[in-house]
């Protein structure tokens, strides 16, 4: 009933001068099984960090706060021993860089089969097995059981790590940038696979600053700025009728085939630092919108249609949504 | 380059002086030295006993208030004595150290950067003198030039090069494939002027750790030769000279050997944790908790 | 006879590597006409790197010449070298780690100066070198800045200008942007745009983004271990693509566009990364194979588009 990721009001903390700063801020998100949600953000957005808070592997120097489920089990402030648990069993994660991401002086085998008997007590041939199945189900063949990480490619190696992170059948993946390094044909082959995963009834969530990795594979969309999710809801919705400035200037901004030399429309300014972060709204001085009251207070939540939600004084409306196709 | 250390050099000191607000110890030994290098440049400002000067009327006096650590066989203040015996050690150790970089350095950065038979060829030779067990080759070139500090110093530093000239050829290796040296390729720099103003000072972080980390053993080292002989001769005071001519009393009058040994002991000590601090405060991943 | 600002003619490049030879690079030849500009493209391994460091002479070639405004420049002793490195600047993937990090910004932007113009004084070299960062829209706080202060566009920016300090007519550019987040990509991107018309620039554009051939450049070449696999007018090879590899590259890439959202098709779980020794290096990647692919290396021909496939599709 309760099966999937909740993150709820999600804050990571960091020294700053004499106070705080926050580079993750009150974040809400859900993945439920069998949904691949899409976490849209640039640098400076906090979304690997939001990533790492999810599995209890924030840096010691970050205060977390809010809560963080998975399937009922909460990982915020949670003992090691337990969190060790639930890692890899319940939740898993695979990571930008898969050279390294693995460790260099193990096969993958033997790499599998730690994380395997680990959660199973199962005897040595039995979790070979299961890591031979889960090695299937990523697209390679057994032999990969016996290569390091160094004989293998980086579309290999991330399909290695996306197996050992199946292995133990998650019931969520949280998957930061897993394309990024990889050549687009690649990727196209990676990014089917996460969605066959999904299909089959894991719950992923994609961090990327690619909107058409989003776009080709996911079922719902955040988009994050400077540590808060700006605009969250359906693919259709949030793609077509985008509400918030920032996600239609990330829109505007990303080249796509066919658009000639046609000058690309830039957000103007940079992504603030954290620790410098203008009260009110964090976009405020990049957005052609912005007027007094976004200056003062916390955004409002707004809601613009089922399911669709945008944090924004002046969201945009449908019209210009329309505008984009 | 000049203004590049200086600009680094202020917000450096600031975090330096925020880390020792954590850290007590540190900056109670950081504070130590501070006072030892100020004993050293202010001595002849003192008003102190001549350390040099022969008294056999008040030798192997017990600490008073006349003489604060005592006389020794010859009648020598040794408070004084340690007192000046300071500016020579500190002198010493920013002398080896000044010697060694400067043989090191550039042959470091010669062999990194030419690669080939001259990299091997300057290796081997570097490796030659590092064959050998720490002070052992000291002892060889102290007793080939003679005695004399500067002689023991030049002993010291000659042996100790080949560290300096490695930690230089290998952060050369990783800077010649940097991205800003392709540039200057591209550009058209000729190669010495690569090697000199690209290379060279992003190449030097690492002999900064290294030398402060020799500093205080070459107080140590150098105070080792005299006291068997192969460093300072008198008149020159120095702490090791000082606990070597102690030898034959300070088992009856401990403070003859005491209180040099000490000096020596507390320097190396405190430098050693200011270095500890250095190396700290240049990392900025130590983050603090919020 | 005119010269253009960069022709290339039948260079190779060759490593020595554990398994055998490779060949990075297979006779290469295009040439870039004044105010025109050119792309490569394709996917990690097929030479396009190489090909930008060979070209640069960062690295010497195997075979073949690398011509700037008509004289031979691989060829060439150091110092002439250095006299035809005016003719171009370079402008590489990581802002960060292409600037010296012990000068300040306008010193490494004055760099040029020094090295080809040692008669003009310290100041005068500032000056230019203020006056470019001006122009690439870097603000005069930064100018007396340390690398490390700056952000990844403002650094690329930075680059570009110590690149154009020189007035070249060539830029080679080696993946300016992928470094950079979207937001700061378009922005770099315009700029590159309007340098490029303002100062009738040519650029050799390499990149694995397809999609920013066009924004930049008229025309685009194909590789694909070591070789042109097809070369032609960015439009014309983008709508119509005649060899099977550039085909695979346009699908795959994802289009973020309400209405282009492709429905991912059960691909080859399978595929065969590495490249045939005889014949077409495609062959084993690709659904058009005949016998005859194994036995012959397609030439690439000279028409306006040409493609070096022995069954081009259309």
């Amino acid at each position: 009933m309760s099966s999937g990721l909740f993150i709820n009001n999600l804050t990571l903390e960091f020294a700053h001068g004499e106070g705080r700063a926050a580079a993750v801020n009150r974040c809400d998100l859900t993945i439920r099984p069998k949904e691949i949600v899409g976490l849209v953000g640039e640098s400076g957005s906090g979304k690997s960090l939001t990533a790492l808070a999810c599995l209890g592997l924030t840096p010691p120097n970050c205060r977390v706060s809010g809560s963080v489920r998975v399937d009922g089990d909460q990982i915020i402030g949670t003992s090691e021993a337990k969190l060790a648990a639930l890692r890899g069993r319940k939740i898993a994660m695979i990571f930008q860089n898969p050279m390294t991401a693995l460790n260099p002086y193990f096969t993958i085998g033997s790499q599998m089969d730690g994380v395997i008997r680990q959660h199973f007590s199962l005897n040595r041939s039995e979790a070979r097995s299961e890591a031979v199945a889960a090695l299937q189900q990523a697209g390679l063949t057994e032999s990969a059981l016996s290569r390091y990480p160094h004989q293998m490619s980086g579309g290999q190696l991330q399909r290695a790590m996306i197996a050992m992170a199946i292995a133990c059948k998650p019931d969520v993946l949280i998957a930061d940038e897993p394309t990024t390094a990889l050549d687009v044909t690649v990727q196209a082959r990676i990014l089917s696979l996460l969605r066959t995963l999904a299909d089959q009834g894991m719950g992923i969530l994609l961090i990327t600053h690619d909107l058409g990795v989003v776009a080709q594979v996911a079922d719902r969309a955040a988009v994050m700025y400077s540590g808060s999710i700006v605009e969250s809801g359906d693919l259709k919705q949030v793609f077509s009728a985008a509400a918030h400035p920032y996600t239609v200037g990330l829109m505007q901004s990303s080249p796509v085939m066919g658009m000639g030399r046609r000058k690309l429309l830039a957000i103007p300014g940079v992504v603030p630092d954290f620790r410098n972060r203008l009260a009110g709204c964090a976009f405020r001085d990049r957005c052609t919108q912005a007027q007094e009251v976004c200056s003062a207070g916390a955004t409002p939540r707004t809601s613009v249609a089922a399911g669709h939600e945008v944090h924004c004084h002046f969201p945009i409306g449908q019209a210009l949504g329309a505008q984009l196709t | 380059m000049p203004s590049s250390t200086t600009s680094h050099l202020v917000p450096w000191l600031a975090r330096y002086i925020a880390w020792s607000r954590r850290n007590i110890f540190a900056a109670a030994c950081a504070t130590g030295f501070g006072l030892i290098v100020l004993m050293a440049l202010l001595a002849p400002f003192l008003g102190l006993a001549d350390p040099t000067q022969i008294d056999f009327s008040s030798k192997l006096l017990r600490p008073s208030s006349t003489h604060w650590f005592g006389t020794d066989g010859l009648g020598r203040d040794i408070f004084s004595g340690v007192v000046y015996g300071a500016r020579v050690s500190l002198l010493v150790a920013i002398g080896v150290v000044t010697i060694a970089a400067s043989i090191g350095i550039p042959i470091g950065l010669v062999a990194g950067y030419a690669g080939g038979w001259i990299d091997t060829t300057l290796m081997r030779i570097s490796d030659v003198f590092l064959a050998f067990p720490p002070l052992l080759l000291p002892i060889t070139l102290a007793a080939l030039l003679g005695p004399g500090l500067l002689n023991a110093m030049c002993a010291v530093a000659i042996s100790w090069f080949p560290w300096y000239a490695r930690i230089v050829r290998s952060t050369v290796l990783t800077v010649r494939s940097d991205l800003y040296v392709q540039s200057a390729r591209a550009i058209g720099t000729n190669p010495s002027s690569i090697a000199l103003r690209h290379v060279l000072p992003n190449s030097l972080s690492p002999v900064v750790v290294q030398a402060s980390l020799d500093f205080g053993f070459a107080i140590l080292t150098t105070a080792s030769l005299s006291f068997i002989g192969m460093g300072a001769v008198p008149p020159t005071v120095e702490w090791g000279l000082m606990v070597a001519s102690s030898r034959s009393v300070f088992l009856e009058y401990w403070w003859t050997a005491m209180f040099p040994g000490l000096a020596i002991f507390l320097t190396v000590f405190f430098a050693n944790v200011v270095v500890d601090g250095v190396r700290d405060s240049l990392d900025p991943k130590l983050g603090r908790q919020p | 006879m005119t010269t253009t600002p960069l022709k290339v003619q039948n260079i190779s490049k060759r490593y020595q590597a554990q398994h055998g030879t490779v060949h990075a690079l297979r006779d290469l030849s295009f040439e870039i006409h004044a105010g025109r500009s050119m792309s490569i493209v394709g996917e990690s391994g097929c030479g396009k790197t190489t090909a930008a460091y060979c070209i640069a002479g960062l690295q010497p070639v195997d075979g073949g010449t690398v011509y700037f405004a008509g004289e031979n420049f691989s060829g060439a002793s150091r110092g002439q070298q250095k006299r035809l490195r005016r003719d171009f600047g370079i402008v590489f993937q990581n802002p960060l780690s292409a600037l010296n990090p012990r000068m300040r910004i306008w010193q490494n932007v004055a760099e040029p100066l020094r090295v080809h113009e040692s008669a003009m004084n310290s100041s005068t070299q500032q000056l230019q070198a203020e006056f470019m960062l001006e122009r690439v829209g870097l603000g005069r706080q930064h100018f007396r800045a340390f690398p490390s202060e700056l952000s990844g566009g403002q650094l690329q920016r930075v680059v570009l200008a110590r690149a154009l300090i020189l007035n070249p007519k060539l830029v080679i550019l080696d993946e300016p942007t992928s470094a950079l987040d979207v937001s700061i990509q378009a922005q770099v991107l315009n700029l590159l745009q309007e340098l490029r018309d303002t100062l009738g620039l040519s650029y050799l554009f390499i990149t694995h983004n397809l999609a920013l051939v066009e924004v930049l450049t008229d025309e685009v070449m194909v590789m694909y271990a070591g070789r042109v696999v097809e070369a032609g007018p960015a439009e014309v090879v983008f709508a119509n693509p005649r060899h099977p590899y550039t085909h695979e590259l346009i699908q795959s890439i994802p289009d973020p566009t309400p209405g282009k959202w492709k429905m991912l098709r059960s691909i080859d779980v399978n595929p065969v990364q590495q490249f045939a020794d005889s014949g077409c290096a495609f062959r084993l990647r690709c659904v058009n194979a005949r016998p005859a692919c194994s036995e012959v290396m397609p030439p690439l021909g000279n028409q306006a588009h040409a493609v070096a496939c022995l069954h081009p599709l259309l």
